[in-house]
């Protein structure tokens, strides 16, 4: 309590504020509130404030780390059901597919010709599984490549011979022809990147592909021939500091549904949970979730060096609310972020100005994240997949001007996107 | 970016510190600075040092008075701060330009917003917070230094919320030290006819005496909380949502303190009358509700009676029983 020049005792701004912010033990907030019952001054005052307050209700830390586990065990549920059906399919695959001796002991070449001749002669059986998980597991420019008049570039190190390994993060600061290069040579099975091998002894499966944009490091653990799914692991984080630090944990728990969502078969969450609970949505890169079952391809949402590094900033920045970015996206020249008590802010030229966004929404916005508007399919059937894969139907990298679909997941498990981060419907 | 003070303003200490300042473990303290930010502030590492000892000890650390707290409760307490925005508002007290360009970036359009929610007015929300800049800023001497507000500011509670109070608190007195000079309407035509009291049974000087008294001991004997909602629900109007932000429970939570608190109150009043000389009716009469309904099966509808009267007695009450007149 401090004088005033009424010479009547009054809390001051200090005790005011965070008695308002329901930060004051309790031997110090009896003696406000009893206060308040008997001072009409500081009531008045204490309602002014609180009205004056823009939505930016109980500081959310807590909330927000709270929020996370509720998140995710819905998350969780599905992504389990749909983890054990992609099993029980594999398993069925696996026990159905006749084993082709020609193929099980040497390695499987990439052999362009045969896959766009679309000779009538079937394939070896166990081809189809791997010329589609290198579809899905090809960066788009190199599948670009990968068509009959795909040539021969470089000569690349031996390809690896036990374990089914992603190595994203190393070769995305490759040259884009030394990737082009490393991938789908049509005579070159020796030297390419992209080597499968098919070896009972082992029952262990090669294949070493580029992410496409390396934002999401895939483990290195080896997949087996059973199929089993893994989790990716983010070696890309933001490092934030100070209290910067719930949004940090917010996007190590991020890729969990990520990759589980990756992996369960889902055709559209390759992009659509790709970045949901994430500190900065990023692109979706491959993940090791995919077994060469799987019928996805990553959407092909190509995010900016621009963008990413606008939407990092801003995590290390403190928003117009006085609170930290905890969550951010940038895209199409609209930079959102969210601080920690899930208010959105919107900047059209890369955070120097900065304002509020209407919020529809009840609950609190907890995560924002993009994703496109629509994702690409694999082909259905790995017969034909394996036959017909003439370049028209691959899909061309999205240009960078395409719009995207910002997402926000809010703590009542409810979802609402925007085109343009202004007007958004629920999900 | 406007008035830039060059004069150094001493940050005041309290005179009489509830203990006296240990050192921080330098750990902790390195943790904290890199966490503040004070560096883009302006301030070195000593300083900063300082300003959390002396928010620390302001304080006691959020120990009562007259405790001694121990070293994890004062890492903890400090780790509990709003240690950027304590940083950031100690060196904007002490003339840092830098910090300062920081202020003007975070919070510039935040509190003009502010100020005009609170003013009800654009006009008077610019010259609101326009004046609390300049009072920041510390243009105000004392003893031939600057004084400025920012001083008080000790992290417990977010920056923007002070700032938001601090306005309040200027818009409020401000208010009351100009209402009595508000010029009065010419005619008698302009003062609206609900101020004139409609004259209802009026009780006699003496009942509302007793009625007074009776209101004053009954309400004293309630607990703080109840007291205040009972004030903001009747005298003040708000809303339960609004009560219910300020006391962080749920809306529902406080209809069903707030309706406990007018039975208790409705109870105790009429047991205080009744010790006061008043037969059973009486006493019912005199808090305005029909004891018909209140006996006869028609609880509901005299309970809404007693909810209208409530305010009536509440405010006719309120010189003793809530002693500070409503202002606005």
């Amino acid at each position: 309590m401090s004088t005033n020049t009424q010479l009547e005792l009054h809390p001051d701004a200090e005790s005011f504020n965070a008695f308002a912010e329901h930060l004051l033990p309790e031997h110090e907030r009896q003696p406000i509130l009893a206060h308040l019952a008997t001072c009409a001054r500081c009531r008045q005052i204490l309602s002014l404030a609180q009205d004056a307050a823009e939505p930016e209700p109980q500081a959310a830390v807590g909330h927000v780390l709270l929020a996370y586990p509720k998140r995710q065990t819905a998350n969780s549920r599905l992504a389990w059901g749909a983890l054990a059906a992609c099993a029980a399919l594999a398993t069925i695959s696996i026990v159905l597919y006749p084993r082709h001796p020609a193929h099980t002991s040497e390695q499987a070449k990439i052999e362009v010709p045969r896959r766009t001749s679309a000779s009538p002669q079937a394939p070896p059986p166990t081809a189809p599984q791997v010329e589609k998980n290198k579809q899905t597991a090809q960066p788009l420019a190199v599948r670009r490549r990968s068509g009959p008049d795909a040539k021969p570039a470089a000569q690349l190190p031996a390809a690896p011979t036990a374990g089914l390994d992603f190595a994203a993060a190393p070769t995305a600061a490759k040259p884009i022809a030394q990737q082009q290069a490393s991938q789908s040579l049509p005579n070159a099975s020796s030297t390419t990147t992209l080597n499968i091998t098919l070896t009972p002894a082992q029952t262990s499966q090669t294949v070493s592909v580029s992410a496409e944009n390396a934002l999401l490091e895939a483990a290195t653990t080896p997949l087996t021939e059973d199929m089993s799914t893994q989790i990716a692991v983010p070696t890309d984080q933001v490092k934030l500091k100070g209290r910067n630090v719930q949004s940090l944990h917010r996007a190590q728990a991020a890729p969990k549904s990520t990759a589980i969502a990756g992996g369960a078969g889902n055709g559209l969450s390759a992009g659509a949970a790709g970045g949901v609970p994430g500190g900065i949505a990023r692109t979706p890169a491959p993940t090791s979730a995919r077994s060469s079952f799987s019928r996805m391809v990553p959407a092909p949402l190509i995010v900016s060096p621009e963008d990413e590094s606008a939407a990092r900033s801003t995590l290390q920045k403190t928003l117009p609310s006085g609170l930290p970015a905890v969550s951010a996206v940038s895209a199409s020249h609209h930079l959102l972020a969210l601080d920690s008590a899930g208010t959105l802010f919107i900047s059209e030229d890369a955070g120097a100005v900065w304002e509020p966004a209407a919020q529809p929404w009840t609950g609190r916005a907890v995560s924002i994240a993009i994703s496109p508007p629509t994702a690409t399919l694999a082909p259905q059937n790995p017969a034909k997949s394996h036959t017909e894969t003439p370049p028209a139907s691959i899909a061309p990298p999205r240009p960078s001007n395409l719009p995207v679909l910002f997402e926000i997941a809010t703590d009542k498990d409810a979802y609402w996107t925007s085109l343009d981060g202004r007007n958004w419907k629920t999900k | 970016m406007g008035i830039i003070p060059s004069q150094p303003v001493a940050v005041s200490l309290p005179d009489e510190l509830p203990s006296a300042p240990s050192a921080i473990p330098e750990a902790l303290l390195e943790t904290l600075w890199q966490e503040s930010e004070a560096a883009a502030c302006g301030l070195d590492f000593r300083e900063f040092a300082d300003v959390l000892l002396a928010a620390g000890a302001r304080q006691n650390y959020g120990q009562a008075v007259g405790s001694s707290p121990s070293q994890e409760i004062q890492a903890a307490y400090l780790r509990g701060l709003r240690i950027a925005d304590l940083a950031l508002a100690l060196a904007c007290a002490q003339g840092k330009s830098l910090a300062w360009e920081r202020f003007l970036a975070l919070y510039r359009q935040p509190l003009t917003r502010a100020a005009i929610a609170i003013t009800g007015s654009e006009t008077r929300g610019h010259e609101l917070a326009d004046s609390l800049y300049a009072e920041l800023y510390g243009l105000s001497l004392r003893d031939g230094q600057r004084r400025s507000p920012l001083d008080s500011y000790r992290g417990r509670g977010s920056l923007l919320g002070w700032l938001r109070t601090t306005l309040a608190q200027r818009h409020v007195d401000h208010h009351r030290r100009s209402w009595r000079e508000e010029q009065l309407p010419d005619s008698a035509d302009e003062f609206p006819a609900s101020s004139a009291p409609t004259p209802e049974a009026a009780p006699s000087p003496e009942e509302l005496t007793l009625l007074a008294a009776a209101i004053q001991q009954s309400l004293a004997q309630r607990s703080p909380e109840e007291r205040f909602l009972l004030a903001s629900y009747y005298l003040d109007q708000r809303t339960l949502l609004q009560i219910a932000r300020i006391l962080n429970v749920h809306e529902a939570t406080v209809s069903r303190k707030l309706r406990r608190a007018v039975e208790d109150l409705r109870k105790a009043l009429l047991r205080n009358l009744q010790q006061r000389g008043l037969s059973k009716r009486a006493a019912q009469e005199a808090l305005g509700a029909d004891p018909r309904d209140l006996t006869g099966g028609n609880e509901l509808a005299g309970m809404s009676d007693l909810d209208l009267h409530f305010k009536k007695l509440l405010q006719f009450s309120q010189s003793g029983a809530f002693p500070e007149r409503a202002g606005l």
